[in-house]
């Protein structure tokens, strides 16, 4: 950058020099940073990966994955159960949960106004920082009774409370307010010639969030969703507290169950001496961070390809 | 943007607060454990033992007595690792602990008690009656479902309701074996549901009148007065399968007449149980003295906590291994 007319004094020069030097030692330690937390999780990965071999090893994958047999002390780790049990709450809390994130969340952003907005918006927000335990406690002092003693017997089922369904509910609610604060930013970062044009065109005010700003937000509602999801997937606390922690195949949503991170809770405090159990429960650890790796990156991959082509 | 400097500033002031307070306290720590002149001695390892635990290290002047607790399995890799000195053992040492040059001696004895509500509709005639061994294994495996089928009483309508524990508990693994040797898992897979933690079963017999669980002694008979109080019941044994709970068998009254008869062996073992302290190879200079504490002083401790003291052969035996190492 400096001029080539040798006109400035050497005292400039140097400052220069010194400018450059700060700009490139910055520019180092940034990509240091950078690369020191990439190396963190290509590290994390190869743990995984080493500490799950010995199990990997000793049964075929597909014994794994597919028994249901779950039985540490006899050397049998069948981990179905568990990835039934994670595919039933997730799915469930889902489906509970988005409709209620996605209405909340319109709510949010096209009816309630000034001070209404601010304190919902914000009572959202604390509701995301609750710590999971938190819930847990109010599932065990709430859902599960009322899944017990009224849920279940208005089904004509009999059960304790504890158990998949209860879970999700717990579920359902620590995943909306993610779901709604990333919705409503994606609501409201639409132009506003959007809304007007839509009205002055005769569109009722629902009309037009169903036909208008709901498509134009798309990719910003499916991540939402998205990331809700991975929340979901990877719940531990609350769900542990509820799910009443049996590694059996479910015959319905009143029985307890087991997610893969739950399995991981309930078993590791007594049995990490075992080498087989600690490789096969770091070997559910590293299933996990698989599953939520290629949901990440397919989610990222479809979310580019959508706003690339998207229109409004 | 002019709104954002002073918010980003309010925070960075925040976090320069937080940081200069947690240097302060990480000072202050260290320096508490410097102003301790004594040894210091790391425990780790199961939940069970963690109370009593805590007390000797209370009570120990010898060295600072630093607990943890995280498990059993978690003591036992803890100490193999040479991150503590001690582990805590809920239950004896697997083979291949052994076998990694894990070397334990026992402490104390502890057991759980089948428990029940206080409302529960059989709740006379199972104190009358007392249940057997075989009684609570088909109660268990869910070979009997009602309460009419294992009492004299009029409780057809009255199904059972079975809790177990979800989480790797030694306590559970013990009463699988008086029931049987049933392992973990099959007692699981029985259960009407499995909760975590001793404290969840008692919480779960409390709420409901047909739930029936086991629990440590301290669910059982108040901390303090060593009486039965609240709404969880011991289910009485019958011994000697008679149907009927003899004089020699009601022994449930105060907690100190139940540690008694457990001490005695009255009570069957299992559920009770031997519990651990265990080094890697050997115990430290500092460690052996305080284990070799606990095996003598530190019993007296033992029962007003609602644990079992070894008896006094046990002890003997033990300080003989303690002594001869591995």
């Amino acid at each position: 950058m400096a001029s080539e007319t040798g006109t400035e004094s050497a005292g400039r020069s140097s400052t220069v020099r010194r400018r450059l030097l700060a700009e490139r030692l910055s520019s180092a330690g940034l990509a240091l940073a950078a690369l020191f937390a990439i190396g963190l999780f290509a590290l994390v990965v190869a743990i995984l990966v080493w500490e799950s071999a010995p199990i990997l090893a000793e049964q075929p994958l597909s014994e794994l994955l597919l028994s249901s047999n779950w039985n540490p002390a006899q050397g049998e780790f069948g981990f179905l159960p568990a990835i039934v049990g994670t595919l039933y709450v997730t799915g469930i809390s889902m489906a509970i949960g988005i409709p209620l994130a996605l209405l909340s969340a319109i709510y949010l952003a096209e009816y309630a106004d000034g001070r209404t907005q601010t304190l919902l918006a914000s009572f959202i927000d604390v509701l995301a920082a609750v710590p999971g335990v938190v819930f847990g406690l109010i599932g065990l002092i709430v859902v599960v009774p009322f899944v017990g003693d009224y849920l279940a017997p208005a089904l004509g089922v009999q059960s304790t409370g504890l158990g998949i369904l209860t879970a999700s509910l717990v579920l359902s609610i620590i995943v909306v307010p993610y779901m709604v604060s990333l919705t409503v930013e994606s609501l409201e970062a639409l132009p506003d010639e959007l809304r007007e044009s839509a009205l002055a065109l005769g569109m009722t005010k629902w009309g037009m969030i169903r036909g208008v700003l709901l498509r134009a937000a798309g990719p910003g509602i499916l991540s939402a969703i998205l990331l809700g999801f991975g929340r979901a997937f990877g719940a531990t606390m609350a769900v542990v507290m509820v799910i009443g922690g049996m590694t059996a195949l479910p015959d319905s949503v009143f029985e307890p169950g087991q997610t893969l991170s739950t399995l991981i809770v309930n078993d590791f405090g007594e049995l990490m001496s075992v080498p087989t159990t600690q490789s096969a429960l770091i070997f559910v650890g590293l299933m996990l961070l698989v599953i939520v790796w290629t949901f990440n990156l397919g989610a990222m991959l479809l979310r580019r390809r959508l706003e690339r082509r998207w229109q409004y | 943007m002019a709104f954002r400097s002073p918010s980003s500033c309010s925070r960075r002031s925040a976090l320069r607060a937080v940081g200069l307070a947690s240097a302060v306290g990480l000072a202050g720590c260290s320096a508490f454990a410097d102003s301790n002149d004594g040894p210091s001695i790391r425990v780790s390892g199961g939940v069970g033992p963690l109370p009593m635990m805590q007390v000797w290290a209370d009570e120990y002047e010898e060295a600072n007595v630093q607990v943890a607790g995280g498990g059993t399995g978690r003591g036992v890799s803890d100490v193999l690792n040479d991150q503590v000195d001690i582990a805590m053992m809920g239950r004896e040492p697997d083979e291949e602990e052994v076998e990694q040059g894990l070397f334990a001696v026992a402490m104390l004895m502890d057991t759980v008690v089948g428990t029940i509500n206080e409302e529960n509709p059989v709740l006379d005639a199972i104190n009358e009656q007392g249940l057997s061994q075989e009684d609570l294994a088909a109660i268990f495996t869910r070979e009997v479902t009602h309460w009419s089928e294992v009492v004299d009483a009029d409780a057809e309508d009255d199904e059972i309701v079975v809790f177990g524990r979800s989480d790797s508990s030694a306590a559970y693994q013990k009463w699988g074996e008086f029931l049987g040797g049933l392992s973990e898992n099959e007692l699981e897979s029985h259960a009407d549901a499995n909760v975590n933690g001793d404290q969840d079963i008692a919480r779960q017999v409390r709420a409901g009148v047909n739930a029936i669980g086991f629990n440590n002694v301290n669910y059982i008979w108040d901390a303090n007065t060593g009486e039965i109080e609240g709404e969880v019941r011991p289910i009485p044994l019958d011994l000697d399968g008679d149907g009927t709970l003899s004089d020699e068998e009601a022994f449930y009254e105060t907690r100190e007449e139940f540690l008694i008869a457990v001490e005695e062996g009255i009570y069957p073992e299992p559920p009770a149980r031997q519990m651990f302290l265990a080094a890697n190879d050997e115990f430290t200079e500092e460690a052996e003295a305080f284990v070799e504490w606990i095996l003598s002083e530190g019993q007296q401790y033992v029962r007003d906590n609602g644990y079992v003291p070894l008896t006094d052969d046990v002890l003997e035996e033990q300080r003989r291994t303690l002594a001869e190492g591995r």
